[in-house]
């Protein structure tokens, strides 16, 4: 049991670092986290933008702006000059011409003769010359010859015929006068040409962007807000400016803002823009919404972020209980938030798809009986595609009911048709919250609870590699885990469990896993049983794991070569010599320096272990690693001492029980919640060590007993701490 | 009768001895100002220009650290301290030299651009046993690198636990006796100053190896509490911003939001609550009263911050400062 119960405990600390080491944006709503029965399609959301994907990491705001700058803006473009090209260039030569690293005017020559255009020569001119103008530092001043610029571009909107190019040239000015401060010009001769704007252009909303970020310059603040919000709600290629740059800072401001609405739809995009910001609620603003514009696409956007922000908010009070850390206050918040959260579903007259489903869903993950009079309403609501959504609320309710393990197959039955209809992540969240329900069936204590739960641990894949499964094992035990792994007749969830437990395990790796399990608990030779079955050998230790110096921490003297499974068979063969009693020395004190350097302080200390951290730190929630048990080291070393009679040999045994001592002076340090010192700071593991009175009096005692031994003059002579004691 | 006047001649001499020692002898702290903003535009004229000014803001915003300096829109004092802020999570993303190095040569670069001196650098950073080896480490190639003298800002757990959490290779320190409760704990009763939780701290005093000056809060915030969390603050407001229009007085320094309106750019909806915290004069004498039995006279005692105090609140705070 405690092999499942370290894995647990080893993947959820991980889960915790992982989600923990999330910077601040400031960014409210959590898309991706643990449990989401949620489709962004509910609110008309593409699941594809990542507008709306609002962790609070700074992943999410790179990926909000490379999706645009760097993909959704160019192919607008592209598909823009392409309609005006028509066939007389590609899109890829489209993309080459204006999205090159080098200079315009260069990559022009190529394919000058194939557009043979003369407006379209005068409009790379133009761009070409503005270019630099275009990449303005703070701080930096006007060039001489940016009038000239402006002037030749405001001739060129007034001249060119073309249409298309006429407010590109608008565009090109308008720009300009932004970079340097010149607002009003901007927005002056943004009047006297807008008419050539084709409305809904990618031209006209690079230009409406212009204008809001002018009005907010010149700090009109109400004027800048409508269009960001317009920005926000319509546009195609910067909607993201609309989130960035909205802001409120008065009462004036904000009832200005609503007085221009054109209707109650434009007040609830208002809200839920104000209610994007990470200081303000979004369910206070969702109430404000509630009371104007009910049926608002806004309200159930609003209505799904704040739904996102309370799943997170469940989720960190899970992982903080499980961490015993005290979750009273945030408890009690997010139990104030859910109440408010459900009146304002429950008084919705017409309630929408979403605002059903929200409640029934808050209930079915609070375990609550499910409401029969809604889930009706929801099946009348629900379109073909929620239809799914509908069965999974009902599966849900039937999972909550689900009282006996028996009732599996029932449950399996009831899964499979939902999961086939499901989008790849959701149909994760859905069998892992499956199997975490089923886990609690289990009394406390059984290793099933403990090995569903593993599965239920952490389903991002990035946080979940290879080497991060191995870690989890590293304290698991041997005998558990070969009863895990030969088990026949699983159920669906438990054979799900399995398999995505080990499926990043390549061939073999279950016997090794094994071998290194046994290894660890001194069961030599279920270790050779494993370790004959692996395809090929481990990587061999340079060093001889029977052998003891003075310097390099074992990793010195005449290099040989021990593979994994040499070592385990040698000390197969002094283990068996030792139960049959020997009382030859040598055979305890090279067993028991066997024991030593495969532990954490050791040379070999890979042939134990799935994992060594160069750290030795403790925490309250997990026990120290085995390999740093020494305890049966030590044993067999008092063993060798009680029986070897040379005094030169009794110094080296003495030694190496002196190297113990030290070792467990460090892990009782340890366990105080204390880093281990670490031979960068000599004087903190002086310190350490002077605290110890067993290091100290052994160390004493050694240098009474073997100062006049060869091998202790070396010792007392080469070794640091003898220094200090 | 003779006596009797022998006797008030002799008292009357040693008062006049400790009149005149205390005028000419004892060293009074000084007082300043600690400006903390990123762009620095107090008057020329101003009345107590700060010497403690906040030049460069090294945060982490999840992926790159971030230098900020600040902006100097007016001549600051020719001679200043220079304070570096840094957000303690940096120090696992950056190499100690190279951060000395990078703070040192912004100090350098806005010295010149800005026009002053400075001969210490003050070095603001709250750091924990993870990162306490990086920030030595950064410490002690900042004097190489600077040649000056580097204070510290120390909080007070940091004095009672100096043993686990370590004293600073620094050449001073300044005690930062202010914002030692927790901030997200809405049972706090000032956030500003408690001196009921400072005194839980009050310990080592004697033993610990830095010289201190002190700094001491001069700043009112409104802490907001939205479905019983603390949910931000607002600094600098005042109690007649409290009005009954928008708010409804519960207790104490407690208030609730009757009516959604914005304060100082900042939205409170009905239903929040504000608490306001605030400083007094007698509250800080009250400090010092308690601190001057356990820690050494400082040499000057720095207001956080600059911009809180009226003119004629100087004397009140120079005779604060005195009377320790």
């Amino acid at each position: 049991m405690r092999f499942f119960k370290n894995i647990v405990i080893g993947i959820a600390l991980l889960s915790v670092q992982a989600f923990s080491c999330a910077g601040g944006w400031g960014e409210t709503y959590v898309k991706d986290e643990y449990y989401n029965f949620l489709d962004p399609s509910f609110v008309n959301i593409d699941p594809k933008s990542p507008l709306y994907d609002l962790s609070q990491n700074y992943g999410a705001h790179s990926n909000r702006w490379y999706h645009f700058k760097n993909d959704v803006e160019p192919a607008h473009n592209i598909e823009a000059w392409s309609e005006y090209f028509g066939s007389k260039m590609t899109k890829e030569e489209i993309n080459k011409l204006f999205y090159d690293s080098a200079p315009i005017q260069e990559i022009y020559k190529k394919y000058k003769a194939k557009i043979n255009d003369a407006n379209f020569d005068t409009y790379i001119n133009f761009l070409s010359l503005q270019m630099p103008f275009a990449i303005k530092n703070e701080g930096e001043k006007l060039p001489p010859n940016y009038n000239a610029i402006i002037t030749e571009g405001i001739k060129l909107i007034g001249d060119t015929q073309d249409r298309f190019l006429k407010q590109r040239y608008l565009f090109l000015v308008m720009r300009l006068y932004h970079y340097y401060g010149e607002f009003s010009q901007e927005l002056k001769l943004y009047e006297e040409y807008k008419s050539v704007i084709t409305k809904g252009s990618i031209v006209d909303e690079w230009i409406t962007a212009l204008r809001a970020g002018a009005f907010e310059r010149m700090d009109k603040m109400v004027e800048a807000n409508m269009l960001y919000a317009k920005i926000f709600a319509t546009h195609k290629v910067n909607p993201y400016l609309g989130y960035y740059d909205f802001k409120v800072t008065s009462d004036a401001n904000w009832h200005a803002m609503l007085d221009r609405a054109a209707n109650e739809d434009e007040k609830a995009l208002l809200y839920f823009l104000r209610a994007m910001h990470w200081q303000n609620s979004g369910i206070k603003d969702l109430k404000s919404i509630a009371k104007i514009a009910p049926q608002s696409i806004w309200f159930d956007r609003l209505s799904y972020m704040v739904m996102q922000d309370l799943q997170n908010q469940r989720y960190t009070i899970m992982q903080e209980e499980y961490y015993k850390i005290k979750t009273d206050e945030i408890k009690k918040s997010y139990a104030e938030q859910i109440a408010a959260y459900k009146d304002i579903l429950k008084a919705q007259k017409d309630p929408s798809f979403f605002t059903l489903y929200a409640n029934l869903y808050l209930d079915m993950i609070d375990y609550k009986p499910l409401d029969n009079k809604r889930y009706k309403q929801l099946r009348a609501k629900a379109s073909k595609k929620e239809q799914v959504y509908v069965a999974l609320i009902g599966y849900l309710d039937m999972l909550n009911r689900t009282k006996n393990l028996k009732n599996q197959a029932k449950l399996a039955t009831a899964i499979k048709p939902i999961l086939s209809q499901l989008p790849e992540a959701q149909q994760q969240s859905l069998l892992r919250y499956s199997v975490l329900q089923i886990a609690t069936l289990y009394p406390q204590g059984h290793a099933k609870r403990d090995i569903l739960k593993l599965y239920t641990a952490n389903g991002s894949s990035y946080y979940m590699p290879y080497y991060y499964g191995l870690w989890s094992l590293v304290n698991a035990n041997a005998d558990e885990f070969e009863r895990y792994i030969k088990e026949k007749n699983r159920s669906f969830f438990e054979q799900k469990a399995y398999e995505y437990n080990m499926k990043n395990l390549q061939s073999g790796d279950i016997y090794k896993i094994a071998a290194l399990l046994f290894m660890q608990d001194n069961d030599f030779k279920k270790a050779n049983e494993y370790l004959a079955k692996l395809p090929k050998d481990s990587e061999a230790s340079p060093y001889n794991p029977f052998n003891t110096f003075l310097s390099g921490n074992n990793r010195s003297g005449k290099k040989g070569e021990y593979t994994q499974k040499k070592f385990a068979k040698v000390m197969l063969e002094l283990q068996q010599k030792i139960k049959a009693g020997s009382k030859d020395p040598m055979d305890h004190y090279l067993y028991a320096t066997g024991l030593y350097n495969k532990s954490w302080f050791g040379s070999f200390p890979m042939s134990a272990t799935l994992y060594r951290s160069v750290y030795l730190s403790f925490s309250p929630y997990e026990s120290l690693p085995k390999s740093t048990d020494l305890s049966l080291a030590k044993k067999e070393y008092e063993t060798a001492l009680q029986y070897a009679h040379k005094k030169e040999f009794k110094a080296k045994i003495a030694y190496q029980l002196l190297k113990i001592d030290l070792a467990n002076a460090f892990i009782a340090h340890v366990k105080k919640g204390e880093w281990a010192p670490h031979f960068g700071y000599l004087k903190e593991m002086k310190e350490v060590l002077q605290k110890d009175s067993n290091f100290n009096n052994n160390i004493k005692k050694y240098k009474k007993e073997y100062a006049d031994t060869k091998y202790g003059k070396e010792v007392i002579k080469s070794c640091a701490s003898f220094r200090f004691f | 009768m003779r006596r009797y006047l022998r006797f008030i001649a002799i008292v009357s001499l040693f008062a006049g001895a400790y009149f005149v020692y205390n005028i000419f002898y004892i060293q009074h702290p000084s007082i300043d100002f600690y400006h903390w903003k990123q762009s620095y535009s107090v008057p020329k004229d101003a009345l107590l220009k700060p010497h403690y000014i906040k030049c460069i803001d090294i945060g982490y915003n999840g992926r790159d650290v971030e230098y900020r300096d600040t902006i100097f829109k007016t001549a600051s004092n020719s001679k200043i301290v220079p304070v570096i802020y840094i957000d303690n999570r940096i120090l696992s993303h950056v190499n100690a030299r190279q951060l000395a190095q990078n703070i040192y040569q912004n100090i350098e670069k806005l010295s010149q651009s800005a026009d002053f001196t400075y001969e210490k650098i003050e070095v603001d950073c709250d750091w924990t046993p993870s990162s306490r080896e990086k920030y030595f480490a950064m410490l002690k190639e900042l004097k190489i690198a600077s040649k000056k003298k580097i204070e510290v800002t120390i909080r007070l757990h940091q004095i009672k636990y100096a043993s686990k959490t370590g004293v600073p290779p620094a050449d001073s320190g300044m005690l930062m006796y202010y914002n030692m409760s927790d901030f997200t704990s809405i049972d706090t009763k000032n956030y500003i100053l408690d001196l009921d939780v400072a005194k839980r701290y009050h310990y080592n005093f004697d033993t610990y190896p830095l010289v201190l000056d002190l700094a001491l809060p001069l700043y009112t915030q409104a802490t907001i509490i939205r479905f019983s969390k603390v949910v931000g603050a607002i600094e600098g407001v005042n109690k007649d911003e409290f009005i009954k229009e928008n708010f409804k007085h519960l207790s104490d320094n407690l208030y609730q939001v009757t009516k959604e309106h914005y304060l100082k750019g900042k939205l409170l909806y009905e239903g929040d609550r504000v608490r306001f915290d605030s400083v007094s004069i007698s509250m800080l004498q009250e400090v010092i009263d308690t601190l001057k039995p356990i820690m050494k006279r400082p040499k000057k005692v720095v207001f956080f911050r600059w911009g809180n105090f009226e003119s004629a609140e100087k004397k009140a705070l120079e005779d604060l400062a005195k009377s320790f």
